[in-house]
């Protein structure tokens, strides 16, 4: 307590102005004035008392200043002093200083915004109860509700489960309808995850009993967007998929179960539910056993891990080949676990940028204590300590550093922005990104952390000289030979190497992909997404439909022609599956189907090869293959066309296309008539003559026409669901390309430094040199030689290295090999030309020596 | 083993909150004086050194601080005691007292033998 209140009065000490120090003298004074006056009145002269005063008192100034060091914390005042210092010399040398903050603060703001991208990403805690409970488990992917039955029962690490599957919704709300994305869930679901409304409350027991589904719980964002946040909304009636159903509750902002990787992997990419149902299971799906349909989440007894949970699930589901199916998986570990591969590539990248920058700074700090030495060394001759010296050098390391980290601040809160701008949508919790305080303390330990790695051995290096020598060689610096240097540009360049490696291997990956024919045309082609529930459409209602609206848009002026589509491609949409019966004379191929009007593969620019499209008067049982499917069904069977595939007669075999994503295989489609399975939810695709965009409101009005409640969603052009499609990879690789440029820049600074420095060094010499006949341009070929070599040395570090990592990179890549000599070679002939150039101007200015000029000053 | 230094001023310390007690409020030349005639004169100590001793107590909050008028009409900052540095001198006393006594015993000891 004493040593605390102490260390407080000190510390006010230490920001004490004139006042305390004019308190002192006076005190003084006052002593040494009754000291004398003593000695007056025992009968000395004046000046002897004043002498005999002084004496007694001892040195004043030693005195006051042992009071000085009492009054405040030495310590911090060597600091304060040590930063003034510093300023004040940055100030001095505003060019050192402005390359040195400013590489310091784009690396720290690059690795401030990635690691912000991170924190609200892979690390951001998932916004329920005690998280790290909760597993998703799932038998192949999904669960049929008797299982459910079964494992919730009888599995004693369970506390409690529930059943979901996610399902769109349409609803007929003030603004218009709208298709929503929702989810049917158990009763039991919010108070498993304790997530409870923030408007009136969720569902009952018997409201998840068949009839009793009259009730909707809705999310924040629906209820102010469709019902103006308006608190009355409870009991309110709404029309659902045509059916009236009562809102209940309101849920709190940012709770969107299920989303993103709580989502079994057949759902495809969905968008985070805003509606929620009651399970009500009837009893027909209760008892099927063979439903795969729904998803299962469950919270696991504190202490018991997923792993204990998934030996006690194989013991009751008591099944062979049940171990490789069988999967528990933690929710938490889930959604750090996606998107995690690119991230950490892209935070170990600007990680190496960061890196680059500090290795700069070095260099420059190295130069720069190379010129201060004849400074240096008059403090160290009049005493100042190696240790004082160099804490003052760290000190000013530091300055550099936080000034860097204060400017990164601001500025990364740009570029966490930036990125979400241009990141690929569907990744959890990127929106809300943000500079939070987690993120402000990293940019602040990047700030310590880089001045320890930057500043500290040039520091310690700066103050070894000895005094002597330096002042000896008469002001002149002793540095002469650079290997420290030199090694740094060397690291430098290494680093800056794999970057580019990395950058280039990327970016041939987005071109192959990019370039991979589609097998469609998707210029000038308008597509948008319908949902006709079961309950306002029987089957043969919603295929009429869907061929209604497709001739009807065929008639717009404009377009070319319309069909419907069950799943449109590259939309990573749930893929369409389907269950072929064998035939005798033909291979099982798992087919992907797609159920399609006539007129879809000219709509969509897919070539007939052989047959003919379907056709309305098509009794349904026709069917048409693309190229590769036919083939893996008859391989030996050059024209396969009126043979049967699961019944149906095959009349067309068209091109091979792209459709589940450029990046994966071809697989092998199987084309239905729409009206044999006319699903719920499904797809309009409009070829038009010109600029498809403008036909989008012509297009609505003629569905509007035939359902005025018929939502119309995610119109879009199929030339952007195309470049959507390999947004993440155009994402990686200009990310990547912006950290090898800016790895290139700073190494090309740092290259012309040290270039620079060795001219202004060697100017005698050139001047020697060219008064004894040496050409110009031998001079100019030497310089820019020597920036060639370390180049070259640099790049043959940098491709061993990349050597190394690159086959890290190999799960990003497409097309392109990890180790492709092309590109390594390009790689190294980029690295050595910048490294050239970035000697030019040096080397120019050392071949305009003045022979005669340099020669007289000496 | 203490720094020499270190033991002077603590007891220095005790040496002005003791002088203090019987003075009541003075200040640092009377202090300083005061010491050298209570020590009868065998001690003496660089008056400089006491302003340093005297801080340190008054950011303890032993005693504290304000200025005054002295007897000759200066003026000058007087120190008074406070309550904790009442007790901390009760406190160092008792302990000054046993350490006293118990390296007087060892010396008794010493000449005994």
């Amino acid at each position: 307590m004493k040593s605390l209140r102490r260390t407080w009065n000190r510390l006010k000490g230490t920001f004490a102005g004139n006042r305390r120090e004019r308190d002192l003298a006076a005190e003084l004074e006052a002593h040494l004035e009754m000291q004398m006056e003593d000695n007056l009145s025992r009968g000395l002269s004046a000046e002897a008392a004043r002498r005999e005063a002084l004496l007694k008192f001892g040195s004043v100034e030693s005195a006051k200043d042992s009071y000085r060091d009492q009054r405040g914390l030495p310590q911090l005042e060597t600091l304060a002093r040590d930063c003034r210092y510093a300023l004040r010399s940055m100030r001095h040398s505003p060019g050192f200083t402005v390359i040195a903050v400013l590489s310091l603060t784009l690396g720290m703001a690059a690795a401030t915004s990635i690691f912000g991208i991170i924190s609200s990403t892979l690390l951001r805690p998932l916004p329920y109860q005690e998280p790290g409970r909760l597993v998703s488990i799932l038998v192949g992917g999904a669960i049929p509700a008797p299982m459910y039955e079964k494992f919730s029962r009888e599995a004693r690490s369970i506390e409690r489960a529930a059943l979901f599957v996610n399902v769109s919704q349409n609803i007929a709300g003030n603004g218009g309808p709208e298709r929503v994305p929702g989810a049917r869930v158990s009763g039991t679901l919010f108070s498993l995850l304790g997530v409870n409304a923030r408007l009136g409350r969720t569902f009952t027991p018997e409201e998840d009993r068949p009839k009793g589904d009259t009730v909707i719980v809705i999310g924040d964002s629906l209820w102010r967007r469709q019902f103006r946040a308006d608190p009355n909304v409870l009991g309110r009636k709404i029309l659902v998929n045509g059916v009236p159903q009562t809102i209940i509750g309101v849920m709190p902002p940012g709770f969107h179960f299920p989303d993103g990787p709580e989502l079994p992997a057949w759902a495809g990419p969905f968008p985070p539910a805003e509606i929620w149902r009651p399970m009500a299971m009837m009893d027909d799906e209760r008892t099927c056993g063979g439903c795969w349909n729904f998803a299962m989440i469950a919270r696991l007894h504190s202490g018991v891990s997923p792993t204990q949970a998934r030996a006690e699930l194989l013991r009751i589901l008591h099944q062979p080949g049940a171990d490789a199916e069988l999967t528990v998986r933690s929710l938490q570990e889930a959604v750090s676990r996606q998107g995690r591969r690119p991230l950490i590539i892209l935070f170990a990248a600007v990680i190496i940028s960061l890196l680059i920058a500090c290795v700069n700074v070095a260099n420059l700090l190295i130069a720069r204590g190379l010129r201060r030495q004849p400074e240096i060394a008059v403090r160290i001759s009049l005493g100042a300590g190696q240790s004082r010296i160099v804490r003052q050098l760290v000190t000013e390391s530091l300055v550099l550093a936080g000034c860097a980290a204060l400017l990164a601040i601001p500025l990364s809160a740009i570029g966490i922005r930036a990125l979400i701008a241009i990141a690929p949508a569907n990744v959890p919790g990127l929106a809300a990104a943000k500079l939070d305080w987690s993120t402000m303390a990293f940019a602040l330990g990047l700030a310590l952390l880089t001045t320890v790695v930057f500043g500290m051995g040039p520091a310690i290096g700066t103050a070894r000289h000895a005094p002597s020598d330096v002042l000896k060689s008469g002001g002149r610096s002793v540095a002469g030979r650079t290997p420290l240097r030199r090694a740094l540009i060397v690291g430098e360049l290494a680093l800056s190497m794999v970057l580019v490696v990395c950058a280039a291997l990327l970016a041939k990956s987005f071109l192959v992909v990019a370039r991979t024919p589609l097998g469609f045309h998707a210029e000038n082609v308008l597509t948008m997404r319908l949902l006709l529930p079961d309950a306002r459409y029987t089957k043969p209602q919603r295929a009429a439909f869907a061929a209604e609206m497709a001739s009807r848009c065929t008639a717009l002026p404009g377009v070319i022609s319309a069909a419907a589509v069950s799943t449109l491609p590259l939309t990573g949409e749930a893929e369409g599956w389907g269950l072929v019966p064998d035939d005798a004379d033909s291979r099982q191929v798992d087919f992907r189907v797609r159920a399609v009007t006539p007129g879809y593969f000219r709509t969509m620019g897919i070539r007939l090869r052989s047959g003919r499209d379907i056709i309305p008067s098509d009794p349904g049982r026709t069917a048409i293959l693309s190229q590769s499917a036919a083939r893996q069904r008859w391989p030996n069977i050059r024209d396969p066309l009126g043979r049967t595939v699961g019944g149906m007669t095959l009349v067309g075999i068209v091109d091979d296309t792209r459709a589940s994503g450029l990046d994966t295989e071809v697989h092998p489609y199987l084309y239905l008539p729409f009206s044999r399975f006319a699903p719920e939810e499904f797809a309009l695709a409009v070829r038009t003559a010109s600029d498809p965009a403008g036909l989008a409101a012509a297009v609505k009005a003629e569905i509007w026409k035939l359902d005025r409640e018929q939502p119309v969603t995610h119109v879009e052009v199929m030339r952007q669901l195309v470049a959507d499609s390999i947004a993440p990879r155009r994402f990686e690789a200009m990310l990547m390309g912006m950290f090898a440029a800016f790895a290139l820049l700073l190494a090309s600074v740092g290259v012309y430094g040290i270039v620079a420095y060795s001219v202004t060094q060697r100017t005698h010499e050139i001047g020697i040199r060219l008064a004894l006949g040496a050409s110009r341009g031998r001079i100019l070929g030497g310089i820019m030689g020597g920036a060639g070599a370390l180049a070259a040395c640099g790049a043959a570090i940098g491709v061993a290295a990349a050597l190394e990592l690159t086959p890290l990179l190999r799960s990003l890549l497409y097309g392109v090999s990890a180790v492709d000599p092309l590109l390594f070679a390009v790689s190294v002939l980029v690295l050595v030309v910048i490294a050239v150039v970035a000697s030019v101007i040096p080397a120019l200015r050392a071949m305009r020596i003045d022979p005669a000029a340099c020669l007289r000053c000496e | 083993m203490k720094d020499k230094t270190e033991v002077w001023q603590g007891t220095l310390a005790l040496m002005v909150l003791k002088t203090l007690e019987g003075l009541g409020p003075q200040h640092g030349y009377g202090i300083a004086r005061r010491i050298e005639q209570t020590s009868g004169d065998l001690l003496s100590i660089n008056h400089g050194t006491l302003y340093p001793v005297l801080l340190k107590l008054e950011q303890e909050g032993s005693i504290s601080a304000e200025w005054g008028i002295s007897d000759n009409h200066r003026k000058a900052k007087f120190y008074r005691l406070t309550k904790a540095g009442r007790k901390l001198l009760t406190a160092e006393t008792h302990h000054w007292r046993q350490t006293a006594a118990i390296v007087g015993r060892f010396f008794t000891l010493g000449e005994t033998t």
